[in-house]
C-alpha cells in the first residue's frame, strides 16, 4: 500500500488520465457526499442509508478494481481524485463544498482506500467522518486513533497538506520540465546548424516541436524558462544565446498579446537569428581579444549570411521567411543605422524589433562578442532605456522591461545579511523583491543554492527577512552562476 | 513531449456496440484519408468522408464522454480491443500517429465540426507529406484543439540531451570559498538604483496610447506578407551592395527561394518575383554592373531547361491546380524559353496542363513558326500531335510546310490532327495538301479531308475533287467517303459541279451497272449542297421525269430545299 504521507497529489498526468480521473472522481465525490449526508439523518439500519452505502460501495469497487487504490484529497481548496483535479462547472458545487468543509473540520486533507475495502469499512468510515464533522474539534491524530480502534485497515487518512511544500514540489517539477525543454532547444539548434552549414535542407519538425513546447510553458508560466536565460557559457555561446533570445522573445510576445501560433513563429525566427554566425571563422568568433576592423567587418556580415543560409536550407514558408527577415534585420536600427547597410531605409518587421531587444540584452549580459566583460542585467537595462526610439521600439522595450523586471534572472544581488543571491524570477506583486537563490555569503559560497522569496516577511514583525543592498558582479565574487542555476537536478 | 503510460485508456466501459461504432469510425477515417489523396481537394468525395467522420464521432459521443485510444505502429486500441488495424501503408492511420510519436489519443465529447475537420485534414496532410514537412504533432498543436489531446514520446533521445548537459557542465568551475574579498561598508546598505527603479515603476503601467500602439503593431503585423518581404529585402541588399561576392550570394539565395516556389507550384509568387526583379532592373537603381548582370542572368534562367523541368514536375504533382497563374508566369518568359515550353508538351501528365501550354504556344508561337514546326520531327507522336494542333491554331501559312512534312506521319492520330489543322489555315496552298491527303490509306482521314475540302468552296478544290470523282476507281470507294467527296465537290464547285453531277447521273454503262448506280445514288443528294439555279433546275427536271429512277429522290430533295428556304425566310422575318 502506498504510504499516505508520501502520496503526491500534484503528480503530472496526461490529458487522458486527467480527464478520466476527473470524471470518475466527480462521481465518487458526489456519491460520498450523499452517503455522508444520509448517514447524518439516518441510522445505519435505515433502508435509504443502506441503499446509498451499496451504491457508494459499488462505485468504489469499480474504481478499486481498476486502479488498485483511490485517493480523495483537498489541496489549495481544490478536490483531487487520484492526483487529478476534479473540475466542476458553476453548477454541482454542493458535493465538493460539503466534502471540503467536512475534511477541514475532521482535520484531514482526505483519505486513501485500498482494493481490499469492505462495505463494512466504508460504512464505518462514513459514520466516523460524520461524527468528526459534528464534533469539529478533532485533530488528525485523534481521528486516526478512532479509525485504528474501529480496525479500518483499508482506509488511510491523509494529514492536512503542507500547502507550501506541495507548491514547492510543483515548482520543482515545472523547473525540471523547463530545463529539459531548454536543453532540447539548444541541442536541436546545434544539430540544425550543423546540417545548415553543410547546405543541406533541414527537417524542421523537431525544431517546431521544441518551440511549441517552449511556447506552451511560457504561456503557462514564463518564470522557469526565464530563469534559465541566466545561463551563460563561452563554449556554447551561440547556441545558448540563441536559445535565450528565443525564450525572451516568446515571453515578450506573450505579454504583447501574440497568439500561440504567432509566438511559435516568433520563437522560430528568434532561435535562428544568429545562424549567420555559424558561417564565420571560429578564430574570429572565439577571439579572446578585441576585434580589429576587418574582423568587425566580418562580424557585420552575419545578418546577411544568416539570410543566405536560411534561404538555401529552409522551405520557403511563412515562418522561415520571418526567420530570414529577423536574421537580416536584428542589427538594423529603427533610425536606419546598423547593418547590413541598405540604400533605402526599411521599416522593420515587428519580430525583428522584438528580437533586437532580446538579442542586445542577452549579448550584453553574456559578455561575448560585443563586450568582452559581461555587464549585469541591471546595467544593461540602464543602458538600453536611453536608446529607445532610435535603436529599440519604445513600447516594445517597455514590454521587455516588464518581462524581465528590474532584476532580470541571473542578476547577482548583495543582500543585507551579507548574502549573495542570484535572481531566478520575479514577484508580480513586488517587482523590487525578486525570487532568488542564495548562493553564499560574502565570505563563503554554498555548494547548492537555496531558494528564497525576497517578498517573504516575518509574520510577527511584518519586516522583510532579507533586503537588497545592491547589484553585484559575479566576477567580483568569482561565482559561476550556471552552477547554481542547474544545481537542483 | 513525454511518454506517459496511461492506465486510463482502459476502464471507460465501452459497450460492444460502441466498440463496433469505433471500428466503423476509424475505418471510415482511414478510407477518407486515402480518398483525399486520390481525389483533387475540391472533389466532393473527400468532403463527404469528412462530414461522415464528424457525424460518426457525434453519434459515438451521444452515449459516452471520452474516446481514449492507445496507438501502436499499426493498430489502434480501446480497452485492449483493437478497433483499427492498418493493413496497407496508404490506410494506416495508426502508423501516421505512431511515426510521429503519438502513443495515446483522446477525443472528448463536444468536439466541433471544425475540430473534426482539422483532425481529418491533419491525417491527410501527413499521409502524403514530403520530407521536412509538418508532422502530425505539429499540425495538432497548430490547430489548438480543445477536445483532442494526445501523449507524445520525446523527440530527443535522452542520450543526446545528456551529452549536451555534460558539455555544458564541463564549463562549470568549482565554487571558490577562500579568496573572496570582504565587502566594504557591508553594514551600510547601499541605496537602490533609484532612477531606474522609479522609471521602472512608471514602466509597469501602460498609457492608453501605448496600449493602442501595441495593439496596432500586432494587428498590422498580421497583414504582413513575409514571403514578399524577403524578396524585397534581398533585392534591396543586392541594390545596396557593391561586393561581387555578396551579390553572388544574394542572387543564389534568391534563386534558392525561387526554386522552392516552383516546387510548391506557387505560380503567382513566381510571377511576382520575376516582376520585382524586372522592375528593379528597369528602374536603373542598380549601380553595380555585377548586380545588373547577375539579376539579368536570373531572369534569363527563370525559363531555362532546369526551371521548366521543375515546373513540369510541379504541374504533374497537382492535377487540380488553377492553371491560369501558371500560364501567366510562362507567358512572361522570353523567346529563349520557347524550346523548353515545347519540350513541356511531351512531359506534362494532365490534359488541362497540356492544353494550357498549347494555348500559350499559339499565343507565343505566331512569330516563331519555324521553332514550333521543328518539333514535328519529335519521335513522340503525342508531342507531334500537340504541335500540329498549335500550328493549326496559329493559322499561319508557314505552318503548311511543317504540316506537309508530317502529313504522312505513321500515327493516325497525328494525321487526323493535320487535317484539322489544315482546316484552320486559310491559305489557298492548303488545298493541294488536302487533296494529297485524299489518297491517305485511312478512310477516316479521307472522309475528313473531303469535309475540309468542301468547306473551302474553292475552285482548286473542285478541280481536284472532280478528278477524283470521275476517276475510274472512285466507284469502288466506301459509301461514306464517296458521299462526302461528292458533297465536297458540289459545295466547292458551283455551276460546274452541277454539270459534273449531271455527267455522273447520265452515265449508263452496259455492264456492271451496280457500282455506277451506287455512285449516282451518292451524287444525286449532293445537289442539295448547291444553291445554284442550275442545281434547282436539274432537280426539278429529274423530279418531273416520272420514268427516271431519280424522280422520287429528286422530289424529296426539292421538298427539303423548299422547307429550308421557307424556314430561312421565317427566321429572317422573325
Amino acid at each position: 500500500m502506498t504510504n499516505p504521507l508520501d502520496y503526491q497529489t500534484s503528480r503530472r498526468l496526461s490529458g487522458t488520465e486527467e480527464a478520466t480521473y476527473s470524471q470518475r472522481g466527480k462521481a465518487i465525490i458526489n456519491q460520498l457526499s450523499i452517503l455522508l449526508k444520509t448517514a447524518r439523518v439516518h441510522s445505519p439500519d435505515n433502508d435509504s442509508f443502506k441503499a446509498q452505502l451499496e451504491q457508494s460501495y459499488q462505485l468504489y469497487r469499480d474504481c478499486l478494481d481498476e486502479y488498485g487504490e483511490t485517493v480523495v484529497q483537498v489541496q489549495s481548496d481544490y478536490l483531487f481524485f487520484c492526483g487529478a483535479r476534479v473540475r466542476y462547472d458553476n453548477e454541482g458545487l454542493a458535493a465538493p463544498d460539503h466534502l471540503r468543509d467536512l475534511f477541514q473540520r475532521a482535520g484531514i486533507s482526505g483519505f486513501l482506500t485500498t482494493s481490499d475495502l469492505t462495505k463494512a469499512e466504508l460504512e464505518q468510515t462514513a459514520l466516523l467522518l460524520n461524527e468528526a464533522d459534528r464534533q469539529g474539534d478533532l485533530d488528525f491524530e485523534g481521528l486516526q486513533r478512532r479509525f485504528d480502534l474501529a480496525n479500518i485497515g483499508a482506509v488511510a487518512l491523509l494529514p492536512p497538506m503542507d500547502e507550501k511544500s506541495s507548491d514547492e514540489n510543483r515548482d520543482r517539477e515545472e523547473r525540471q520540465f523547463a530545463r529539459r525543454t531548454f536543453f532540447y532547444a539548444m541541442n536541436n539548434l546545434k544539430m540544425v546548424s550543423n546540417t545548415m552549414n553543410a547546405d543541406r535542407p533541414v527537417d524542421l519538425a523537431r525544431t517546431k516541436r521544441v518551440i511549441h513546447s517552449l511556447v506552451d510553458q511560457i504561456v503557462s508560466d514564463d518564470g522557469s524558462l526565464l530563469e534559465l536565460t541566466a545561463l551563460k557559457s563561452h563554449d556554447q555561446y551561440t547556441f545558448l544565446h540563441s536559445t535565450n533570445v528565443c525564450i525572451y522573445s516568446i515571453c515578450l510576445g506573450a505579454r504583447f498579446g501574440l497568439t500561440k501560433s504567432e509566438l511559435s513563429t516568433l520563437g522560430f525566427a528568434a532561435l535562428f537569428h544568429d545562424i549567420g554566425k555559424t558561417r564565420l571563422p571560429l578564430q574570429v568568433l572565439n577571439k579572446p581579444s578585441d576585434f580589429n576592423e576587418s574582423e568587425w567587418e566580418l562580424m557585420r556580415k552575419h545578418p546577411a549570411l544568416g539570410v543566405f543560409t536560411l534561404a538555401k536550407t529552409m522551405p520557403f514558408e511563412e515562418r522561415c521567411c520571418r526567420a530570414m527577415i529577423v536574421a537580416s534585420e536584428h542589427h538594423y536600427n529603427l533610425d536606419g543605422s546598423g547593418y547590413p547597410a541598405l540604400k533605402r531605409r526599411r521599416s522593420l518587421n515587428l519580430y525583428s524589433k522584438i528580437v533586437t531587444i532580446c538579442d542586445v540584452f542577452d549579448a550584453m549580459t553574456s559578455g561575448r562578442v560585443y563586450r568582452k566583460v559581461p555587464a549585469s542585467p541591471e546595467q544593461v537595462l540602464r543602458g538600453m532605456i536611453p536608446q529607445a526610439g532610435y535603436k529599440f521600439d519604445p513600447c516594445l522595450l517597455k514590454v521587455f522591461l516588464n518581462t524581465v523586471s528590474l532584476y532580470p534572472p541571473g542578476t547577482l544581488l548583495l543582500l543585507d545579511r551579507h548574502e549573495l543571491a542570484l535572481v531566478v524570477g520575479k514577484n508580480a506583486d513586488d517587482l523590487l523583491r525578486p525570487k532568488v537563490k542564495i548562493v553564499g555569503t560574502t565570505q563563503r559560497l554554498y555548494d547548492r543554492g537555496i531558494r528564497m522569496n525576497l517578498a517573504d516577511r516575518n509574520p510577527q514583525t511584518g519586516a522583510y527577512y532579507r533586503s537588497i543592498v545592491r547589484v553585484a558582479e559575479p566576477q567580483e565574487f568569482k561565482i559561476n552562476t550556471a552552477r547554481y542555476l542547474l544545481d537542483e537536478e | 513531449m513525454t511518454q506517459r503510460i496511461s492506465p486510463l485508456y482502459k476502464g471507460l466501459g465501452y459497450s460492444q456496440g460502441e466498440i463496433a461504432a469505433l471500428r466503423d469510425l476509424f475505418l471510415s477515417l482511414s478510407k477518407g484519408v486515402r480518398a483525399s489523396r486520390q481525389y483533387p481537394s475540391q472533389h466532393p468525395i473527400p468532403t463527404q468522408f469528412k462530414t461522415l467522420f464528424f457525424r460518426k464521432l457525434r453519434n459515438f459521443f451521444e452515449s459516452t464522454e471520452v474516446l481514449a485510444v492507445k496507438v501502436t505502429h499499426d493498430t489502434l486500441f480501446v480497452e485492449d480491443e483493437a478497433i483499427f488495424k492498418g493493413t496497407t501503408a496508404s490506410e494506416n492511420i495508426a502508423g501516421l500517429l505512431h511515426r510521429d510519436g503519438v502513443r495515446y489519443l483522446e477525443i472528448t465529447s463536444g468536439i466541433t465540426e471544425q475540430e473534426a475537420s482539422s483532425l481529418f485534414e491533419a491525417f491527410v496532410t501527413c499521409s502524403g507529406r514530403d520530407e521536412g514537412a509538418e508532422d502530425i504533432v505539429n499540425l495538432f498543436w497548430q490547430v489548438g484543439f480543445e477536445h483532442v489531446t494526445y501523449d507524445v514520446v520525446d523527440v530527443f533521445e535522452v542520450s543526446e540531451m545528456q551529452e549536451l548537459r555534460e558539455e555544458f557542465d564541463s564549463t562549470r568551475e568549482p565554487a571558490i570559498a577562500d579568496d573572496i574579498p570582504p565587502i566594504d561598508n557591508e553594514s551600510e546598505p547601499l541605496e537602490l538604483p533609484k532612477t531606474l527603479a522609479e522609471r521602472f515603476t512608471d514602466l509597469a503601467v501602460y498609457s492608453p496610447e501605448e496600449t493602442a500602439t501595441l495593439r496596432e503593431m500586432a494587428e498590422s503585423d498580421r497583414t504582413v506578407d513575409a514571403k514578399s518581404q524577403v524578396v524585397e529585402l534581398l533585392l534591396l541588399m543586392c541594390e545596396s551592395s557593391d561586393s561581387p561576392q555578396d551579390i553572388s550570394q544574394i542572387v543564389e539565395a534568391l534563386q534558392s527561394i525561387f526554386d522552392k516556389t516552383i516546387q510548391a507550384a506557387s505560380f503567382p509568387r513566381m510571377t511576382i518575383i520575376l516582376h520585382k526583379i524586372r522592375d528593379l532592373l528597369d528602374s536603373g537603381d542598380i549601380e553595380s554592373p555585377t548586380a545588373k548582370k547577375r539579376l539579368n542572368d536570373f531572369v534569363y534562367r527563370c525559363g531555362d531547361s532546369l526551371r521548366i523541368k521543375m515546373i513540369v514536375e510541379a504541374l504533374n504533382r497537382h492535377e487540380d491546380l488553377d492553371l491560369h497563374p501558371a500560364r501567366q508566369y510562362l507567358s512572361e518568359l522570353g523567346w529563349e524559353s520557347f524550346n523548353h515550353l515545347l519540350w513541356m508538351l511531351g512531359e506534362l501528365a494532365f490534359y488541362p496542363a497540356r492544353k494550357m501550354v498549347c494555348d500559350l504556344l499559339v499565343e507565343k508561337g505566331i512569330d516563331k513558326i519555324d521553332l514550333l514546326g521543328s518539333a514535328v520531327f519529335d519521335s513522340r507522336w503525342y508531342l507531334v500531335r500537340n504541335v500540329v494542333w498549335v500550328l493549326g491554331e496559329t493559322g499561319h501559312a508557314r505552318a503548311l510546310g511543317f504540316l506537309r512534312r508530317v502529313a504522312a506521319h505513321p500515327d493516325l492520330r497525328v494525321r487526323i490532327e493535320v487535317v484539322k489543322a489544315l482546316g484552320k489555315i486559310s491559305d489557298p496552298a492548303r488545298i493541294e495538301l488536302l487533296l494529297a491527303l485524299t489518297q491517305d490509306e485511312d478512310e477516316k482521314i479521307r472522309t475528313m479531308v473531303a469535309e475540309e475540302l468542301g468547306r473551302t468552296r474553292s475552285e482548286s478544290a473542285y478541280v481536284g475533287l472532280r478528278k477524283i470523282v470521275l476517276s475510274k476507281d472512285f466507284v469502288d470507294a466506301p459509301p461514306t467517303e464517296m458521299r462526302k467527296l461528292i458533297d465536297a465537290m458540289v459545295a466547292s464547285g458551283g455551276v460546274a459541279a452541277v454539270e459534273t453531277v449531271r455527267e455522273v447521273l447520265d452515265r449508263s454503262p452496259l455492264f456492271n451497272r451496280a457500282p455506277i448506280r451506287r455512285l449516282q445514288d451518292a451524287a444525286l443528294p449532293a445537289l442539295k449542297r448547291s444553291d445554284t439555279p442550275e442545281a434547282l433546275k436539274l432537280l426539278t427536271k429529274l423530279a418531273n421525269d416520272t420514268k427516271s429512277r431519280y424522280s422520287v429522290t429528286a422530289k424529296r430533295l426539292l421538298a427539303q430545299r423548299q422547307f429550308k428556304q421557307e424556314k430561312r425566310v421565317d427566321d429572317e422575318s422573325a
